[in-house]
């Protein structure tokens, strides 16, 4: 109890000095008897209700003791903690009355704070929920990641062997676990099957997420035995929804997929799992035997260190398994490999999204700057209409603590009223950063106002509070009374330079900002306009639902491909149709090809695509060499290809017609029975097009006819159609289908421009950000000199009216005045240019096309400023020299 | 009269106290029902002694065998006056009101105009 004596002393600050002076120690003594007495009779409970009530008596004394002392009017000549305290307290009244009694002001500076705090807040609450927060595990920090390292690249996931290998062999792990999501449908025969989600768990699981079953058990170690019976342990809101919560369903079964699993337990409400977004209905078993040659599905590995081992003991462990495993099974290591080591979760599931919402963190902080500065310059506004009343105080005697603290306190009820406003905005704002990424985020369901946001969210304003708070209050603790009487307005010098460096600042922020914003527009507009190596204007795909099942075997689907194709392109809007296995921009097969007679230059990540007759010509793909694929590439013919340029210029410099490649070897062994075929002849070489991402250049792409496509890769593909309008393409489409009568509904029309358009999302939702937070602070920045300027005007009203009486020019008045407010913002922009260049290297991996430092955008930029600047300062400037010289003389 | 004031003087009445001692003795007066915080006790005692109608003891007037860092305080006459004010002004309002209810009797809601 002894920390609750001592904040309670810490609080007596706030009531009179002589009173603490006198009754300080029986007071503490005093509350610590009646919180001791409290805990002994009503525990803890009546002893938080007896400090809560001691601390808020305490307030309730301070402002009694306001009246009393105002009454009493005892003078003060020392400035200290203890007066500004006293100012604080006192002031809290004085302030609230006086805010109330300018809405305009009060509105504008609680409106542009609570903005800017409220976007803190929003990119705050999600940076949190995906960088900061420790996994919801027990002993976080003792779970690891493991990835595996090819060539320094770290994947997330790899063949379930290589887990359960370094389970084996890594003492300092005391559980290594993979997991999987697997779609299952519940059936028990009757009735319609019922879609529920899995999660398929290796062994480890529960010991490495740290979980125990609320009712029953996990799985025994027999349990995830392949061919073993199949167990399974229900989430809490499963059993809840479906057995109604019933303890009694230990021992029942679950028709999983049309199998009886045994029920053996039941997870606590608590549990969560972040590497899996939506639902999950149960756990089961993964069952999967750990097989070298399996390697037809990767997955991610998560471990627990042994208790007291270190990471750095695991990665020796992981080094020394290493070792072994390449002489074990040197067959299936690649050259590039490099064994497993340990990553953390940013690393492996947030690596893009991490940097950019840190990016997005530092934006929004440089407009909480400007609002800041915008607030401090309304403040010193204010502080210099009140200055002669702040000199008549000094001058009686007030004490300038007193005077600070009345100041400070106006920030604090300002920033206060900002930071509840800001909490509400900041839930909107979550939402929109939430439905405009167009990524799912990782622990994107964890993302959500807690404690630690709202404490964030307390700092920020306690934080922005003083830094607006105290430009404006320092003037008023060096005021010296009568003498800053006597000078007059002379004296607002100071006041108008503090302005002017505000306003200087607020440029500066708003110069960087908008480089930012610039350098991402640029990116965009870079990708939007370059040439994707296809044209995709007048294209539409479609994609049917899937077929039924006598349209399984390969030659049975080309045939009904080649019927719709002939119905298609008979409706006479049509100019193009054909098949082909995916759309560009979007992730198609990969195999590995090489070129016949050298394995060893296999390149394992080929992209690979089947296409239909006609398919160069709807998408306006540049046949360089050679032929199209025509009705006499069958299945019975002899196996060709297509490649695109970079794969001629790759494997075969000197020229690819009429070479050949063997597909889906990978150092002389077949990745499939159905690969193992002829090597295909190279009949044409097509241009290079964007395949993965606008960004990055075309990689080697091999094309195959629909008609020789392997068992392995046998699936529906996607129709894409040329046509003026989409509306003719969906109408000839709807009408093949429906002559076809297969039962399969049209599909719906996806217009290819559309797919381009996807695959920006991220550089759009980067791009609409920046701009969103740029021009906030250029509409501040305008604003605070429009403010500024304005008030420099009124101030100097009787001045201009004299000039105007004694004949000067009204565009020069103007002209001064507008340059007078154009300085400051002439120097920031300079300042913000430079600061601009350096922190564009942050952006760097956003951008394209376009330099950090890139001279047009920083020019266009400066020049927006300007502009707006100009504007700005010129409205006020121009009020003035067109009012009434008569009328400026009088107002004085 | 203020409250804290009117609790205060009543403890003092009987007896010389220092500060925990009155908390304690209006608790138990009040049947738990009025508490003294720290604050609003050592604040009202102050401006009690300011008003003249309680005083601080001398050290020479302090009870023995407390460890002499307690503050003592007695009413003053004024302030055995105004409690005595007080108290009578109480008695008059509960006479007021004993005989309203006896005119109107129980759950008849009259009132004799």
């Amino acid at each position: 109890m002894r920390w609750a004596g001592r904040f309670y002393r810490t609080c007596l600050v706030l009531l009179p000095p002589e009173l603490v002076r006198r009754h300080g120690d029986a007071m503490v003594a005093l509350f610590e008897e009646n919180l001791d007495r409290a805990r002994r009779r009503r525990g803890w409970s009546g002893a938080g209700a007896v400090f809560v009530g001691a601390l808020v008596d305490v307030a309730r004394r301070a402002l009694v003791e306001r009246r009393v002392w105002a009454r009493r009017n005892i003078k003060r000549t020392r400035t200290g903690g203890g007066e500004v305290m006293e100012g604080l307290v006192h002031g809290v009244w004085g302030a609230a009355r006086a805010l109330v009694r300018a809405p305009r002001f009060t509105f504008a500076a609680v409106a542009t704070l609570a903005l800017a705090i409220g976007a803190t807040t929003a990119v705050f609450t999600v940076l949190d929920a995906v960088l900061l927060r420790p996994l919801p595990f027990p002993e976080p920090e003792r779970v690891v990641h493991l990835a595996w390292d090819r060539n320094g690249r770290l994947l997330s996931h790899m063949p379930h062997f290589k887990v359960a290998y370094w389970r084996e062999h890594t003492p300092a792990l005391e559980a290594v676990t993979t997991h999987a999501t697997v779609p299952v449908r519940l059936d028990d025969g009757g009735g319609e099957p019922e879609s529920v989600r899995a999660l398929a768990v290796d062994r480890g699981f529960f010991e490495v997420v740290g979980v125990r079953p609320a009712l029953g058990r996990a799985p025994a170690a027999s349990d995830y035995d392949p061919g073993a019976p199949s167990v399974v342990v229900l989430t809490h809101a499963f059993w809840v929804e479906r057995f109604g919560g019933n303890a009694g369903v230990l021992g029942r079964t679950l028709p999983v997929g049309g199998e009886p699993f045994e029920i053996v337990g039941v997870l606590p409400d608590s549990f969560h799992f972040p590497y899996v977004q939506g639902r999950l209905d149960f756990v089961v078993p993964l069952g999967r035997e750990a097989d070298p040659q399996d390697e037809a599905e990767n997955f991610p590995a998560l471990a627990r260190l042994a208790p007291g081992a270190t990471v750095a003991d695991a990665e020796r462990d992981l080094a020394r398994a290493w070792e072994r495993f390449q002489n074990e099974h040197a067959e299936i290591v690649n050259g590039t490999d490099r064994g497993m080591k340990v990553a953390s979760f940013r690393a492996l599931y947030a690596a893009d999204v991490g940097s950019t919402l840190w990016i997005l963190f530092g934006a929004v902080g440089l407009v909480l700057l400007t609002a800041c500065a915008n607030v401090a310059s309304l403040l010193l506004a204010r502080a210099t209409d009140r200055r002669t009343d702040v000199a008549v105080r000094v001058a009686l005697g007030a004490s300038r603590g007193r005077i600070v603290g009345g100041v400070l306190a106006e920030s604090g009820l300002i920033a206060l009223a900002a930071a509840a406003a800001g909490l509400g905005l900041a839930v909107v704002g979550v939402e929109a950063l939430l439905s405009l990424n167009p990524q799912p985020l990782p622990r994107g369901e964890e993302v959500g106002l807690d404690a630690r946001v709202v404490l964030f969210t307390v700092l920020v304003t306690g934080a922005t509070a003083l830094l607006f708070g105290l430009p404006a209050a320092l003037p008023a603790a060096t005021s010296d009374g009568s003498a800053s009487l006597a000078r007059g307005s002379r004296g607002a010098s100071r006041r108008t330079r503090g302005r002017s460096l505000l306003l200087g600042a607020e440029a500066a922020l708003s110069m960087v900002l908008l480089v930012a914003a610039g350098l991402l527009v640029a990116t965009l507009v870079q990708l939007r306009t370059l040439d994707p190596g296809f044209d995709a204007s007048d294209v539409v795909a479609f994609r049917p639902d899937g077929l039924p099942p006598e349209y399984a075997a390969p030659d049975a689907l080309a045939g009904w491909e080649r019927a719709i194709v002939e119905a298609t392109l008979g409706a006479g809007a049509v100019t193009g149709a054909a098949w082909t296995s995916s759309l560009p921009l979007e992730r198609g097969w990969n195999v590995p090809v090489a070129p016949e007679g050298r394995p060893d230059d296999v390149v394992g990540g080929t992209e690979w695509r089947a296409i239909g007759e006609g398919y160069l010509d709807a998408m306006d793909i540049e046949l360089i060499q050679g032929r199209d694929f025509g009705p006499g590439d069958t299945r019975a013919s002899e196996p060709v290809v297509l490649v695109n340029r970079a794969f001629a210029e790759h494997f075969f410099p000197g020229g690819a017609l009429g070479e050949r490649v063997e597909i889906g070897k990978y150092r002389g062994r077949v990745l499939d029975p159905s690969f193992d075929v002829a090597p295909a002849r190279v009949v044409g070489v097509v241009g290079d097009q964007r395949d993965i991402s606008l960004r990055s250049p075309a990689r080697l792409t091999v094309f195959v006819p629909r008609t020789q496509v392997p068992e392995a890769l046998h699936a529906t593909g996607h129709l894409v159609v040329e046509a003026s309008a989409v509306r003719d393409a969906a109408a000839a489409v709807g009408a093949a289908f429906e002559r076809a009568a297969v039962g399969v509904d049209a599909p719906r029309p996806r217009p290819l421009g559309d797919v381009v358009a996807a695959s920006l999302a991220r550089e759009r939702f980067h791009a609409t950000l920046m701009f969103s937070f740029a021009a906030v602070g250029l509409v501040l920045t305008a604003f605070g000199i429009y403010a500024v300027v304005g008030y420099a005007v009124r101030q100097r009203r009787r001045e201009i009216g004299i000039q105007m009486a004694l004949g000067a020019d009204r565009a020069r008045v103007v002209r001064r005045f507008t340059l007078d407010g154009l300085r400051p913002v002439l120097v920031g922009l300079v300042v913000g240019g430079a600061a601009a260049v350096y922190l564009g290297r942050f952006l760097s991996h956003l951008l394209w096309g376009v330099t950090p430092g890139d001279p047009v955008t920083v020019g266009a930029v400066a020049g927006v400023l300007l502009a707006a600047a100009g504007v700005a300062s010129w409205l006020p400037a121009r009020e003035a020299a067109h009012a009434s010289p008569v009328e400026a003389l009088r107002a004085e | 009269m203020k409250k804290p004031w009117f609790h205060i003087l009543l403890s003092l009445a009987s007896a010389d106290r220092y500060g925990a001692d009155i908390q304690e003795d209006v608790r138990r007066l009040s049947d738990g029902s009025v508490r003294l915080w720290p604050a609003t006790l050592y604040g009202a005692l102050d401006e009690l002694v300011r008003e003249g109608l309680i005083r601080e003891l001398e050290p020479s007037e302090q009870p023995e065998a407390l460890g002499g860092r307690e503050r003592f305080y007695r009413a003053t006459p004024e302030g055995r006056r105004a409690l005595s004010a007080e108290l009578e002004r109480i008695e008059a309002v509960a006479r007021l009101g004993r005989r309203r209810l006896g005119e109107a009797g129980p759950g008849t809601g009259g009132s004799g105009g």
